[in-house]
């Protein structure tokens, strides 16, 4: 065997000596660090089931009804004192991408990880009354009542906004009227030209009665609360 | 005339650009005021203890108080706002019907100032009374709203056809009970009390027991 032939053996021996070494000082330390990236996945999901329980029990605390976002169920509900008492699937509108739930979902827990937010303003574009004038002015004088009190709006299309250009659009199968066609024009144009800016706006459907009522409750300041998917 | 119409053209979008910039700030002051009490809520929530042992113990403690709020078995709702009562539990609902409320609206006493708000009340209470053919005995208002001196004999006050065939009591005077104006069903009409149609009635009442939790929203 010649020297030259001997030293390439040799440089080929070290050689794959040298990259099973690498490879075995790889193989020990991979585990390691899925371990420390597990554990602390485990703590972070902990900490976040944590505050979302301590959250609903300090919204349960009270004697007011809140909004829950039930993502992993694809639910939104209303809840008081932890017990739901109104719920409906969350079920896109016609138009809208499937994407659109998990992306509102996303925006809405933010960079921060948030998991409670407050409404800031609704706006109803149309709506139906739910009892005709004529017959409501009837049970009115019957009863001694404010007949402004007694009606009800069911809506046809609204929009509940929670800030930083979060929106839900919700839409009944009723046909209402607007209650001034120029402000309608104007918030229509206005998320228009926004929306490529950041806001995230999802376009849901719902029973009218379902939608009567979400439409009563979501005044300024009613609290959300967001389970999410992850 | 060209320079006309591009001095137009810049001083109309120059007014969109400034009608959405008053926009946004307004909704921004908005954003803030409505933003205090939940950042209250959220600030005040304790943290989870570093150890792993105490956490878990922690985090086992909230949901078990959280647990020992949510009712147990069945429970009545009641929607005011889209006039709706329904049993449920936590996983379905088991009936579901219409009702009427209260109206909101307000009666004054000229005579004595006493006044009168005809709201059902929001919150959680329990049924407890379960009656068969209830008596009304009417309060003052009913005869200050019918223009009608209040009397002085007791007996007066009774009225067997009012409130139907049941009457289940949650508090405070408060009723759920039948009427025999079943076509003001589904409207915010009454004094506080909810009233169902007859067989919506009867199903509540054979279905349900002293203590079971009703929710008002």
């Amino acid at each position: 065997m010649s020297k030259i032939r001997l030293k390439k053996l040799s440089l080929g021996v070290l050689s794959v000596a040298s990259v099973m070494i690498m490879m075995s000082c790889r193989d020990e330390t991979a585990p390691s660090t899925d371990k420390s990236a597990d554990t602390s996945d485990k703590r972070a999901a902990m900490e976040e089931e944590y505050q979302l329980t301590q959250l609903e029990l300090a919204l349960a605390n009270t004697a007011k009804s809140y909004l829950v976002f039930d993502m992993p169920a694809n639910k939104i509900e209303i809840r008081l004192k932890g017990a739901v008492v109104w719920e409906y699937p969350i079920t896109l509108d016609d138009d809208e991408d499937s994407a659109a739930i998990s992306a509102f979902g996303k925006a809405f827990y933010g960079g921060k990880g948030q998991l409670l937010r407050p409404i800031t303003d609704k706006y109803l574009f149309e709506a139906s009354d739910k009892t005709s004038d004529s017959v409501l002015a009837i049970i009115a004088d019957a009863v001694n009542a404010n007949p402004s009190l007694l009606q009800r709006k069911i809506p046809e299309h609204f929009f509940v906004d929670w800030g930083d250009g979060l929106k839900l659009y919700i839409r009944s199968n009723v046909t209402g009227t607007a209650a001034s066609p120029l402000k309608n024009t104007y918030m229509r144009w206005k998320d228009k030209f926004k929306a490529p800016f950041g806001e995230t706006y999802l376009h849901i459907k719902l029973e009218p009665e379902g939608a009567l009522t979400l439409y009563r409750v979501a005044e300024k300041g009613y609290p959300t609360l967001l389970i999410p998917k992850h | 005339m060209r320079i006309f119409r591009i001095i137009m053209a810049v001083l109309i979008i120059a007014a969109i650009i400034v009608f959405f910039i008053i926009d946004s700030k307004k909704g921004k002051e908005e954003y803030i005021i409505t933003h205090t009490d939940t950042d209250k809520i959220e600030s005040q929530i304790p943290k989870l203890p570093e150890d792993q042992k105490a956490a878990t113990a922690e985090l086992n403690k909230a949901k078990k108080a959280l647990k020992k709020i949510k009712p147990v078995k069945s429970y009545i709702v009641i929607d005011t706002h889209a006039n709706i009562l329904s049993l449920r539990t936590e996983e379905k609902v088991l009936f579901k019907g219409n009702c009427s409320t209260g109206s909101g609206g307000e009666l004054v006493d000229s005579l004595t100032g006493r006044k009168w708000v005809f709201n059902t009340p929001k919150g959680v209470f329990k049924v407890n009374s379960k009656l068969t053919d209830p008596w009304w005995r009417k309060p003052d208002w009913a005869f200050l709203e019918e223009k009608e001196d209040i009397p002085n004999d007791e007996n007066s006050r009774y009225d067997p056809e009012m409130l139907g065939e049941y009457a289940m009591g949650f508090g405070n005077g408060y009723f759920i009970h039948g009427t025999i104006y079943e076509r003001l069903i589904g409207v915010s009409v009454t004094h506080g009390c909810v009233r169902l149609g007859t067989d919506d009635l009867k199903y509540i009442f054979k279905n349900i027991n002293i203590g079971t939790p009703v929710y008002i929203f």
